[in-house]
């Protein structure tokens, strides 16, 4: 049998079984030392079948052409080797592209599905676990966004300030009877009307005064329950100190019935 | 039974048939791909050939479900090879697919017996 390698006697070189195994392998994606592995091996192949038909007595050339005939077509290797794994490798040096970068993405999720499926205990306490924190960072996330982050919702609220009288140490009034926690001693106090009236009258600091006093009144309409009402007394200058008209009825003046304005709703 | 249905019988009777061929050699003895190529052809009379763009995916296939498993081995002056062996796994599913056939083709022959008895 003379040797293919040898180009003397016409046979075909093993590089022409390699190139016509790689073109049919073209539209694969093999993993490169696979691809060069299937090479090999079907290279064999084509060459024991050259050798065998040579052996018995065929022309060279007819005998390569009918080894290359083994092949069915010029994509029918591909088509079988398709549905497998191997055919499917993915080059880790291929340039991070858009869709690469979502291909990837979506592998890791399908995998932590998977995983997350085969431990059905941990997946149930991680989500337990993930909604109480998700609920309570957002809570706590409310109430400092609404006391800290977000400012009153006044003109210049940054410029109004609370003004009142505190006690002095140990000389102010005695703690009411009852349960329940200690006053601040920090907090601010109740304003004395007549102090009320200084201040306003000799102050350089500020440029309006107004006073506020809870109260809870209650309101009957004729015929109807009594309902309890959270209200505040203001005095005249309130709405102008805070730059803001009331819902309903006018702004307060000096001269104003204490009816006229009758709400503000923040 | 539909045309459809007698052409998936008929891919499916091909694809086990094959798988069965190639354990059934590989059984024997460790083999590498032109061998089982030549014994198929040879033992069947030439009524059974495989080409090498199926042969080789297949064989592939089986290595894949770890039935089978190739190995590359070196002789001096010669070119490397790649042998095929059955693993513990492809011998069960030999097992399994010689039961099937062998079930199969009594069938088959009580059915087309039947008449001529």
């Amino acid at each position: 049998v003379p040797d293919p390698s040898t180009p003397t006697n016409k046979a075909p070189l093993r590089a022409g079984w390699a190139s016509e195994i790689r073109s049919r392998l073209a539209s694969v994606r093999l993993a490169p030392a696979r691809e060069a592995e299937i090479v090999e091996e079907l290279s064999q192949h084509l060459e024991d079948r050259w050798r065998e038909l040579v052996a018995g007595g065929a022309d060279p050339d007819v005998a390569r052409q009918s080894a290359l005939a083994e092949f069915r077509g010029p994509d029918v290797l591909a088509r079988y080797l398709a549905p497998l794994r191997q055919a499917h490798w993915a080059d880790p040096a291929r340039p991070v592209g858009r869709g690469f970068v979502l291909g990837g993405v979506m592998t890791d999720l399908r995998n932590a599905v998977r995983a997350l499926r085969a431990m059905p205990g941990f997946t149930i306490v991680a989500l337990v676990v993930l909604t109480l924190g998700i609920g309570a960072t957002t809570a706590i996330f409310s109430v400092v966004d609404a006391v800290v982050l977000r400012g009153l919702p006044f003109d210049e609220h940054n410029r109004l300030v609370a003004v009142g009288e505190r006690g002095s140490p140990g000389g102010g009034k005695k703690r009411p009877a009852g349960p329940g926690p200690a006053p601040d001693p920090q907090a601010i106090g109740v304003v004395q009307p007549q102090n009320y009236l200084d201040w306003i009258a000799q102050q350089q600091v500020f440029a309006s005064i107004a006073a506020v006093w809870d109260d809870t009144p209650t309101h009957r309409l004729p015929g109807a329950e009594p309902e309890e009402l959270v209200a505040q007394r203001v005095t005249a200058s309130f709405f102008d100190v805070l730059r803001i008209r009331p819902t309903i009825g006018r702004p307060l003046r000096p001269t104003t019935k204490s009816t006229d304005a009758i709400g503000w709703r923040c | 039974m539909t045309d459809i249905d007698v052409r998936a019988l008929d891919r499916e009777l091909k694809r086990g048939s094959a798988e069965l061929l190639i354990l059934s050699l590989l059984d024997a003895r460790p083999r590498h791909g032109y061998e089982l190529s030549k014994l198929i052809h040879t033992r069947s009379g030439g009524q059974l050939s495989f080409h090498i763009d199926s042969l080789y995916p297949l064989l592939y296939r089986l290595e894949e479900r770890a039935w089978i498993q190739g190995t590359w081995v070196e002789k001096p002056g010669a070119r490397r090879r790649r042998f095929y062996r059955v693993t513990a796994e492809g011998r069960r599913v030999l097992a399994r697919q010689r039961k099937t056939w062998d079930a199969f083709v009594e069938a088959v022959r009580r059915v087309t017996g039947g008449e001529r008895a």
